[in-house]
């Protein structure tokens, strides 16, 4: 195991280890936008953010199937805080769509904002893309630090799973798949088909062929907004990590995870308004927009 | 096999990879079976149970309430009962004292007039009786004074009768 060293060691300790070394302290981090391979099964890449979308997973599996393997009807501990959340989304759901619907998409956009919600989180766990591999050539202090010019030369083990564009493209391609398929169950094919392709008139036709692009560019809006942000917000850790060791990231810790919350919530929730719409007929939409 | 040389994925722009696109997709499906298999079902019905609590507690207070309500209504108006009640007895009973005491009142009265008058009566029967024996003894005095002066009886009806004539004539 090796130590990413400005994430993890204080300021304080700086200019002795500077003494030591001889040269620059640390350099700034690499910033790579794809995911680092950590080894392969078969042809299948398994990456530093499949990790840690794997460990987001654990953490909310282990949070709800914990908090609600023995409930009880006065809620205490982890069970009243998974309830307070999880209540506050079915509410939430339950006013964008209505009781029925609200209830019936309730599981789907719980799974969405939670999964998403601690994927964002990773970032500001210690450790998270500090802790790796040397790459080959480096020479670590103490057996276990890399600084100077090898303190870049890290493959992390982990990674938040939302600075992986493969993680935000899944879930905006579930998010409107799941979409179609409950208009499609909603409204029958006719009538859900029917609000892309209309001949009633030119200009129906051309909104239509709109709505078509609107789908798509849904698809790239999610995901591309979700990695932008998070991606964001953990190369500013990482730059303020280098630049300010210790007290950068802390500063900002409360800000990403404000940022973390508010992607996740907005993703839910444009999620659960297509849904709701998706659900709607087209005439009935009209009718809402006129009142 | 752990790469000793962590790699970047190169095959398309931005990291993307048909492979962990695909993983990220299995991962949500799993994700979401477990947590709507073992988790939402239970997370939901605690929350309808409670809710079915809170609204059954809240109808029962309700309930409780007006039932309380009722009784108090019911209360108010066997007080208002009783006190009428009440009132309609004391009336009564003022109303059987007086014509009571106005009973008792002719009925002593009645009483008294009528023993003043037996009373009387008796006066009357005994100054009458007194008068009879002052009389008689008067009439026996006189006939034995009258004999002195005569010098014989006169004891005869005859004499009796005149004696007895002379004391109503005195009268």
């Amino acid at each position: 195991m090796y130590w990413e060293l400005p994430h993890l060691i204080p300021s304080v300790f700086a200019p002795r280890i500077l003494a030591d070394a001889g040269g620059p302290l640390w350099l700034l981090p690499q910033i790579e936008v794809g995911p680092n391979t950590l080894f392969t099964i078969g042809p299948f890449p398994v990456t530093n953010t499949l990790i840690a979308s794997w460990i987001s997973m654990i953490i909310v599996i282990a949070l709800f199937v914990g908090a609600t393997r023995k409930m009880t009807i006065i809620p205490k501990g982890l069970q009243n805080f998974v309830e307070w959340a999880a209540s506050l989304l079915l509410d939430f759901c339950e006013e964008v769509a209505g009781p029925r619907w609200g209830r019936a998409f309730f599981p789907f956009i719980a799974t969405i904002f939670f999964f998403i919600l601690f994927a964002n989180w990773a970032s500001i766990i210690p450790g998270i893309e500090s802790l790796g591999t040397p790459e080959p050539g480096t020479h670590p202090v103490l057996g276990i630090f890399l600084v100077g010019n090898d303190s870049n030369k890290l493959i992390p083990w982990f990674r938040p799973a939302s600075t992986d564009l493969n993680f935000t493209l899944a879930l905006a391609v579930i998010s409107v798949v799941v979409t179609q398929i409950y208009g499609f169950r909603t409204l029958g094919f006719g009538q859900h088909v029917g609000k892309y392709l209309t001949f009633r008139d030119p200009i129906s036709f051309i909104v239509g062929i709109l709505e078509i692009v609107a789908e798509f560019a849904r698809i790239i809006s999610f995901s591309f907004r979700l990695f932008g942000n998070v991606f964001a917000g953990d190369v500013l850790l990482l730059v303020l990590g280098t630049l300010v060791p210790f007290i950068g990231p802390t500063v900002f810790y409360p800000l990403e995870l404000f940022v973390g919350f508010i992607q996740a919530f907005v993703f839910a929730a444009l999620t659960l308004v297509f849904l709701s719409l998706a659900v709607t007929g087209h005439d009935e939409e009209h009718a809402s927009a006129a009142h | 096999m752990i790469i000793s040389q962590a790699q970047v994925l190169a095959e398309l722009p931005l990291g993307l990879n048909p492979l962990l696109f695909l993983a990220q997709l299995v991962n949500f499906g799993i994700l979401y079976y477990i947590l709507n298999r073992f988790a939402f079902p239970a997370l939901r019905k605690t929350l309808d149970e409670r809710t079915a609590t809170i609204r059954e507690g809240i109808a029962n207070a309700e309930e409780a309430k007006q039932s309380l309500n009722k009784a108090n209504q019911q209360a108010q108006g066997i007080i208002q009962q009783a006190q009428q009640r009440g009132q309609q007895i004391i009336a009564d009973a003022t109303t059987n004292g007086e014509r009571l005491r106005v009973q008792y009142e002719n009925e002593a009265k009645a009483r008294a007039v009528e023993v003043a008058e037996q009373n009387r009566r008796r006066m009357a029967q005994e100054e009458a009786q007194a008068r009879n024996a002052l009389r008689q003894q008067v009439a026996d005095l006189a006939i034995s004074a009258a004999g002195r002066v005569v010098g014989e009886s006169l004891d005869g009806p005859r004499q009796r009768r005149l004696v007895d004539e002379f004391i109503a004539e005195v009268e």
